[in-house]
């Protein structure tokens, strides 16, 4: 059975001539276990996309219609006090932007331990603070006491970045979503996340759903990819197959874009 | 011959903790940096963020003061085109008045200034129409497009091109590359292209210079550079590219 299964999404937004659909009959199914990319340029629908699995679509935008099962169960009916049992915790998100992640007026410890309190109630702060350092240490945080102890001001980018994936995985989901998750980091660093992201999907056998314009990124996480324009998924499959012989025009020029350049 | 020589350019920033209170330290953006460009070549600076590409870039535009060393260059015709459209375009000019006012600075007369800037648009294939409009009603490509129309007016000999690109779509940075080097060949410019892709500096640059901590640690021809790079850095940087091709 697929861990989650899209089907016929429609997200729209009000526009100047009545509503826009910005996410057009999307639909794919994410098996247990799998790395699935989506791939597009800017304003294709991916993050929202994205976003709708947690329903979390900002207003005045709204899911019009579709259906999201995630291990059998629907999403769009769920009501909101069992969707925040299911955001951070089965289903947890990495954004582009590490900076904007934070809270700048909290450590990023009792960040940590905010996020596991929520979900695990009974878990005291002491034994909150053993398992964030437990994650820290897991992301290859050098010194995981003292930055549990800092302000996100006081880290670097790809700090930041390897503390969001630890808040992430701390309460063991079953699904990550990672929407452009090293789009802000330099080259060297972004190589050492995704490493640390190859390394944790193997340990904690983590399904995710990986977001990216970059076909580069694409191809050393996933292993089935869709690539999206305009709302629609153009093109559906393995990421090597999609990027050898592209079967859409779209599909086609971008690969034939990401070679000139590489 | 050169149309620009840095010569050992020092900038070195204080750090200050607290207001009013004296430098706790200082930030080595430049820390000797001597490169020089060849008149009608690109010279690609690649680095990662920080490591002082824009501030070198600054120098040679002569927007900052290097504390020592000295740029030579060969010309007063100097341009600049950044990273982000959506900044460098004020919003409240229409796009007329953004590109004619380099223009009007130059004392052109206004029979002149209109044809320049219609010649422009087709330069940059834009439509005649875009003149009557602000920036927010164009795309970033579009936007990229009139920045570099902006640019190109003044009829410059050397533009530094800081991050053109690193804002666009991969299929728009390749029509605006295109374009870069369409205008620089028919113009015979200099360019100092500036960015952290070293996919694109590749596509761009005959000579490459390769930024760390302020410093050049290797360069040469493009070519050689990323076949044999000699520097760890430049390995780690080139090893650390993620191509679709194997």
């Amino acid at each position: 059975m697929s861990l989650l299964k899209i089907e016929n999404l429609e997200v729209c937004f009000p526009g100047p001539d009545g509503l826009l659909k910005v996410v057009d009959g999307v639909s794919f199914e994410i098996a247990e276990g799998e790395v699935f990319g989506i791939v597009g340029e800017s304003g294709s629908g991916k993050t929202l996309t994205a976003l709708s699995v947690l329903k979390l679509v900002p207003y005045p935008g709204r899911i019009a219609s579709g259906q999201i099962s995630f291990k059998g169960e629907d999403i769009l009916s769920m009501s909101e006090e069992s969707l925040r049992n299911i955001r951070g915790s089965k289903i947890s998100m990495v954004f582009q932007e590490p900076a904007a992640s934070f809270d700048p007026v909290f450590t990023v410890g009792s960040q940590l331990v905010e996020a596991i309190r929520i979900h695990r109630p009974q878990a005291n702060a002491r034994r909150a603070r053993d398992i964030a350092l437990e994650y820290l240490e897991k992301t290859h945080i050098q010194d995981p006491e003292r930055v549990f102890g800092e302000y996100p001001h006081r880290l670097s980018g790809g700090m930041k970045q390897r503390i969001m994936i630890a808040m992430a995985l701390v309460n063991s989901p079953d699904l990550i979503i990672l929407d452009e998750p090293t789009t802000a980091l330099d080259v060297t660093i972004q190589a050492q996340v995704l490493d640390l992201l190859c390394e944790i999907r193997e340990a904690e056998k983590l399904s995710m759903l990986f977001i990216s314009h970059d076909f580069g990124v694409i191809k050393k996480m996933c292993g089935r990819v869709a690539v999206m324009n305009k709302g629609k998924i153009v093109e559906t499959g393995a990421t090597s197959r999609i990027i050898d012989s592209p079967k859409e025009a779209y599909t086609i020029s971008l690969i034939e874009s990401v070679k000139a350049l590489s | 011959m050169n149309m620009v020589k840095c010569i050992d350019i020092k900038k070195h920033f204080p750090i200050r903790r607290g207001y009013l209170k004296g430098a706790a330290g200082f930030l080595k953006a430049l820390d000797g940096v001597s490169i020089e460009i060849e008149k009608g070549k690109t010279l690609g600076l690649v680095g990662e963020s920080g490591c002082g590409k824009t501030t070198l870039g600054k120098i040679i535009l002569g927007i900052i003061k290097p504390d020592s060393g000295r740029v030579e260059l060969e010309t007063n015709k100097l341009q600049v085109i950044f990273q982000d459209p959506h900044n460098s375009l004020d919003p409240k000019m229409r796009v007329k008045d953004i590109l004619s006012e380099g223009l009007i600075l130059n004392k052109e007369s206004k029979e002149r200034i209109g044809g320049k800037i219609k010649d422009a648009l087709d330069l940059v294939r834009l439509p005649q129409n875009a003149l009557a409009r602000y920036p927010h009603q164009f795309s970033g490509g579009e936007r990229q497009r009139i920045a570099i129309a902006r640019a190109v007016l003044t009829e410059p000999e050397l533009v530094v091109c800081d991050e053109p690109v690193s804002s666009l779509d991969i299929t728009i940075q390749l029509q605006i590359l295109e374009l870069l080097k369409d205008i620089q060949k028919r113009f015979s410019m200099t360019y100092l292209f500036i960015s952290h892709d070293l996919r694109v500096v590749r596509h761009m640059a005959e000579d490459i210079a390769v930024m760390q901590h302020g410093r050049i640690v290797e360069k040469g021809p493009t070519r050689k550079v990323y076949s044999e790079p000699s520097h760890p850095y430049t390995k780690i940087l080139l090893s650390s590219v993620l191509g679709i091709i194997k």
